[in-house]
């Protein structure tokens, strides 16, 4: 086993490159392995579950859901606090149902002390919205490595902000995002990888990303509209990876 | 630094594992923590480093001169030398981390972990034992509680060991 002579803190570096599904397989593989394996808690939370169980889908029953909803991911990040806390990595999936503002969320996370440095590491939110000023507080989110947003609709300044506190952020993925007609990614020295997906129904002028350390962009735009997209990548050098995928070009 | 006023480039005699001598500019090694403070606190001008051997010691070396000629213009052509870099059997790749781990050449060292990752990234269990030449030394017991609990884990890619 050639990996013996690797410190466990370097063999842990390495392990930490890797996904959820490829950390089962490091951690099966053998004892040392399994020992230095980092370890991950994962939550996920699917509102359509909620929303299924309403009879007549009437407002007021649908906010009472969404609240409920809500309610449920405090009470579960309170009931696994403990757990989460001890985790290496820590994963949260959220996907909702409609377009809400999450205010409601980011005050979740910040009552459990996500803010920290041993919290949230990767975080995907689903189908919400987010406002510019739930991000001006003063909290970072300094562990999060990657985050996923996917149907969200937030402004490019909202984006920009949210960046702004991720300083660790190594993936980022956006897709089909409302509202998002402009992407500026301040400098982002951590990141790795970016992915930008939208389809026919989305549209987007502008996009400047300055990360020195950018290895991979997809870039997937299926919109028909004439709308030139003016990209500034110009800041990425270490890009080795350009996917393009558009109907027109 | 001193070499800059005398005009003159130090230099500076790296040993490898095999007393082999590498003859190099001292300016090359300062991406390195380590010898950066060994050159620096101790103004040695030869270091003994037994425990690399000199084949890793050379493709170091060479890193660091492409590393100090990177500018915007060779960017591109650099990108391609990174790629090249790490494209080494696995044991040799394994060689270079450790030794990268121990003279503290960080951006290096993050480049080299992730290559490492990579290949062991959407891979079965049994390819990545392959891969990485590792018996497995759990009980058959344990073993066979793995494959009934998460049976994905063995399934598929067994041929896909190429790299």
């Amino acid at each position: 086993d050639p990996t013996l002579q690797l410190p466990d803190h370097l063999l842990r570096s390495i392990f930490s490159y890797l996904k959820c599904q490829d950390l089962i397989h490091v951690s099966l593989v053998s004892k040392n392995w399994h020992r230095n394996t980092p370890s991950y808690f994962a939550l996920d939370f699917d509102e359509s579950l909620f929303f299924e169980n309403i009879p007549n889908k009437s407002l007021p029953d649908v906010q009472k859901s969404h609240s409920n909803f809500l309610d449920w991911i405090h009470s579960s990040l309170e009931t696994c606090k403990i757990r989460l806390s001890k985790a290496e990595k820590r994963i949260l999936r959220i996907q909702f149902n409609h377009s809400e503002n999450i205010y409601d969320l980011m005050r979740l996370i910040d009552e459990n002390n996500f803010h920290e440095s041993t919290c949230l590491t990767i975080l995907h939110l689903t189908r919400c919205a987010l406002e510019e000023q739930i991000f001006y507080s003063e909290e970072k989110f300094d562990s999060l490595q990657e985050l996923k947003l996917d149907g969200v609709e937030l402004s490019g300044e909202t984006l920009s902000k949210f960046i702004s506190k991720c300083p660790s952020i190594r993936e980022l993925s956006l897709v089909n995002c409302n509202l998002l007609w402009r992407i500026v990614l301040p400098k982002l020295d951590s990141l790795k990888k970016l992915c930008v997906k939208l389809n026919t129904y989305h549209y987007i002028t502008n996009i400047q990303v300055i990360a020195p350390s950018l290895q991979v962009f997809h870039f997937v735009y299926s919109s028909l509209k004439q709308d030139a997209v003016n990209m500034d990548i110009r800041a990425c050098r270490m890009l080795r990876e350009f996917h393009l995928d558009c109907l027109k070009f | 630094m001193a070499s800059s006023t005398t005009g003159e480039k130090k230099i500076l005699t790296l040993k490898g594992g095999d007393n082999e001598e590498f003859i190099l500019e001292e300016s090359l090694v300062l991406q390195s923590e380590l010898l950066k403070n060994m050159v620096k606190e101790e103004r040695v001008s030869s270091i003994p480093l037994p425990s690399i051997k000199s084949k890793t010691l050379v493709k170091i070396i060479e890193y660091l001169k492409k590393h100090a000629e990177l500018t915007p213009s060779n960017k591109e052509e650099f990108k391609n030398f990174e790629k090249e870099f790490v494209n080494v059997v696995l044991e040799e790749l394994l060689d270079i981390t450790v030794a990268v781990n121990y003279l503290k050449i960080n951006g290096l060292l993050e480049f080299c972990c992730q290559a490492v990752a990579d290949r062991i990234k959407d891979k079965s269990v049994e390819a990545v034992r392959k891969i990485f030449r590792i018996e497995s030394d759990f009980t058959p017991e344990e073993e066979s509680e793995f494959r009934k609990e998460t049976p994905e884990a063995f399934e598929g890619d067994l041929d896909d060991t190429t790299n």
